[in-house]
């Protein structure tokens, strides 16, 4: 949530809604993903948001990392944390910013990208958007700062999934160090690296505001005038 | 047709009073059903003949003496007094209240109750079913330390390997984990037998349920917390966003 308040501790903003959480004994296991306690519903946040009258209150598995969607059995680590945080900003950005995005390729994103079908089909189709590079390619919003943090966060983010499996089996990966270990590695400083230097020197807009953008929730439904 | 009608109004019942659980009455041609609504879903009868059996009646009966609690009235809630009330309607977002409602939580150390004034529950028209942790966050005015706070009631899942949220705040602040609000008190309210959700216990009972792994068993929570912010997508400009959802998240971990 976001600090009003002005106190050392509270900078900028606060972690709240800890109630499904679990601690993690040791600190070499990651969640495991049986006991992990999203439920595999597809019902979308977008959906109480933008259509109030539909029945909704689930919405994480918007943010989920593209790789625990697509896989039941991988377990949940710090990098997948990370990239939830790139994909609430994403989401608030597709849905309370204005962009150079249709309605169409909005309500794509909230609709298939990030809400894919559970674990196989479609699940793929969120491993491939961090994977594709030029996933972000034509985004521009008022706010450059922003669509500039999001294409480096994408590109950082994706590096893990331009991995393939194929590599890291390779008999070239030295056993115990692989390839996709260093990356995932690397992932948090270069992030916070671009969130300094965007928060500190960019020119920001002062007055973009939220407010609702439309979306379209078939592919068939008229435009609302 | 008539299960969204009936689930609609239960949901309309629990949302708009403080109820641990409800009873409703379905009346269908010459049979009654009895359904007992909690935060984990529905209890449903067999078809109640009500023109040759005597159970509904029976059931009208034990309602008629059952004990408020029994009837799924919460005994944590209630009108606050006249002090707390003036003193509570200081605050900005009480000002204009309809109703106050006193609401109590037990501090798990001391043992003793303390109070915390809210404004009265709104129907929450998002929401269409009654299950689930039904999390209601209020500005509170904080009796004992005379300030405002923020109230979560909810109900947590039991589940394991899940602890209680307030648990989970106990540990982050006892560690000074920055970008964590303060939370003062937190605990399970209620006794243990109807501020716990019942329907799970029942579903594999008379026969194999479909979903049964569906139904989570919930339990009333409520903690309070010293920090109280506004949500991330009620941002005046995007920096603010963006420094609220990722500063918080990225900077502080490393």
């Amino acid at each position: 949530m976001i600090m009003d308040e002005k106190d050392e501790h509270v900078e900028g903003g606060m972690l709240i809604d800890w109630d499904l959480s679990k601690p993690i004994p040791d600190k070499s296991t990651a969640t495991r993903r049986y006991a992990r306690t999203v439920s595999q519903v597809s019902e979308a946040l977008y959906l109480r948001v933008h259509c109030p009258h539909v029945c909704c209150h689930q919405g994480t598995w918007l943010f989920m990392a593209g790789d625990l969607v697509r896989n039941l059995d991988i377990p949940q680590n710090v990098e997948h944390d990370i990239e939830s945080a790139f994909w609430v900003v994403f989401w608030i950005m597709l849905s309370y910013l204005q962009t150079n995005l249709s309605v169409g390729d909005r309500s794509c994103y909230l609709m298939n990208t990030m809400n894919p079908g559970v674990f196989g089909g479609t699940s793929v189709s969120k491993a491939l958007f961090m994977a594709s590079p030029i996933a972000l390619d034509e985004l521009e919003t008022p706010s450059s700062p922003l669509a500039n943090l999001l294409k480096d966060m994408h590109n950082t983010l994706g590096k893990r999934y331009r991995v393939s499996k194929k590599d890291k089996n390779s008999i070239f990966v030295t056993e115990g160090s692989t390839q996709q270990d260093n990356v995932v590695q690397d992932q948090h400083e270069p992030i916070l690296y671009f969130l300094r230097t965007v928060l500190e020197d960019s020119p920001w807009p002062k007055d973009d505001r939220a407010s609702l953008q439309e979306v379209c929730l078939t592919p068939y439904c008229p435009p609302s005038v | 047709m008539t299960g969204g009608q009936i689930i609609a109004y239960a949901t309309t019942l629990l949302s708009n009073q403080y109820r641990t659980h409800a009873f409703s009455v379905l009346i269908i041609k010459d049979y009654a059903r009895l359904i007992r609504w909690d935060r984990s879903g529905a209890i449903i009868t067999e078809p109640i003949y009500y023109n040759t059996e005597p159970y509904l009646f029976d059931f009208l009966v034990c309602y008629d003496c059952a004990s408020k609690e029994a009837r799924g009235h919460d005994p944590t809630v209630g009108p606050p007094t006249d002090d707390e009330e003036r003193a509570a309607r200081r605050l900005t977002e009480l000002v204009n209240a309809k109703s106050l409602l006193s609401v109590t939580i037990q501090d798990p150390k001391s043992h003793k109750s303390r109070c915390f004034i809210i404004s009265g529950p709104r129907a929450q028209p998002d929401i269409r079913v009654p299950t689930g942790r039904w999390t209601r966050t209020s500005i509170a005015y904080d009796v004992q330390r005379n300030r405002r706070v923020l109230l979560k009631d909810s109900w947590r899942v039991l589940m394991e390997g899940i602890e209680p949220e307030g648990v989970t705040y106990a540990r982050l602040n006892n560690h000074l984990v920055p970008n964590v609000p303060r939370c003062e008190l937190a605990g399970d309210v209620g006794d243990e037998e109807y501020h716990r959700s019942l329907t799970h216990k029942f579903v594999n009972e008379y026969y194999p349920h479909p979903f049964a792994l569906e139904f989570v068993p919930h339990r009333h929570h409520r903690l309070v917390l010293d920090h109280i912010g506004r949500k991330l997508e009620d941002f005046n400009n995007s920096k603010e966003m963006i420094n609220a959802s990722l500063i918080g998240k990225l900077i502080r971990s490393c």
